[in-house]
């Protein structure tokens, strides 16, 4: 299985963040993922997963700052 | 970006009486203030339920719980879960209690967003970002000009800005001409923006003049009905203004 890709939204405009990942999201097939990479804590990114994808998505921190944040976002299978 | 009427503006007004005030000016969500009159509180969850079912049925959206305590009560989770929306906390409260009242909510699985406001208010937002919540930066008249400090909230917030609240904005608009409202709402435009704008008063005194807006009051009694009202409270406001 290879390595899942990386979204790095640091050098993404505000304005277009959210939709980007999750346009990114969408594209998942059940059972793939994406790592986000980010420099601060996306806990309200993840709010909005809950509201829009509920049971849909899976959230698992990779690396938690200071600096760099790396959270893997999957597709749940149905 | 929605636009949105907070219960600020008229704080004994009902959730019916602020619903009329939204859609006399084509507004489509609500900022609803803890203890004003709309009757939702951080405990009552079936008041949140009644509500929740109202507003589905207008189609309002709350864009937040704004709180100037920060007590985080048992239920108040549910309420915010029923209500679709975010724990405000207001830009009175310390920076470092408005962030442990953040990492409580967060730990309790509830949405929060930091009011941030004043003259520190962009290296505020960057603290807050930097700590992983939302922002929503409260742009007052007195801090003009506005213009130049919403870019460096723009900066400071990155995506996590997801509300602003426009004090001075609605029926005092008017009354701060020149202070850089309008130039708020363009760069907010122009950044794509896409939280929400919450009309909010400036200051207590103008109640009279955001109750009249929304609806609330045909005049002022005793025969002194206007036929311009919006126009003659603007002066009586401005006249307000000038004797404080």
């Amino acid at each position: 299985m290879s390595d899942p890709r990386t979204l790095d939204v640091r050098v993404i405009p505000p304005r277009e963040k959210h939709p980007t990942i999750f346009q990114t999201f969408d594209a998942l097939t059940p059972g793939e993922s994406f790592v986000l990479l980010n420099d601060h804590d996306p806990r309200p990114l993840r709010y909005q997963f809950e509201a829009e994808h509920e049971g849909q998505f899976g959230w698992r921190y990779l690396e938690q700052g200071p600096a760099v944040w790396r959270v893997e976002i999957s597709k749940v299978s149905a | 970006m929605l636009t949105a009427l907070s219960s600020a503006a008229a704080p004994r007004a009902s959730l019916d009486e602020l619903l009329v005030g939204l859609a006399r000016h084509g507004l489509t969500a609500l900022e609803l203030r803890l203890g004003d009159g709309h009757a939702i509180g951080a405990v009552d969850t079936d008041a949140a339920v009644a509500a929740a079912a109202r507003l589905a049925r207008e189609n309002v959206r709350v864009v937040g719980l704004l709180d100037r305590g920060g007590a985080m009560t048992e239920s108040l989770p549910r309420v915010v879960d029923t209500l679709r929306t975010r724990w405000l906390l207001d830009g009175a409260l310390p920076l470092g209690t408005r962030l442990e009242c953040a990492d409580r909510a967060d730990a309790a699985g509830m949405p929060v967003a930091l009011v941030v406001r004043g003259p520190d208010a962009a290296a505020e937002a960057r603290d807050v970002r930097s700590a992983g919540h939302s922002v929503v930066w409260e742009a007052h008249p007195a801090q003009a000009p506005l213009g130049a400090l919403c870019d460096r909230i723009l900066e400071a917030s990155d995506d996590m800005l997801v509300g602003v609240r426009l004090c001075g904005g609605g029926p005092e608009g008017t009354l701060h001409e020149g202070r850089g409202i309008g130039a708020v709402v363009g760069r907010l435009v122009v950044a794509g923006f896409n939280g929400a704008l919450t009309l909010a008063p400036s200051d207590r005194k103008y109640h009279v003049l955001w109750e009249t807006w929304i609806g609330r009051r045909g005049g002022w009694g005793c025969g002194s009905k206007v036929t311009e009202p919006i126009e003659q409270l603007q002066r009586t406001a401005s006249i307000a203004e000038d004797i404080a």
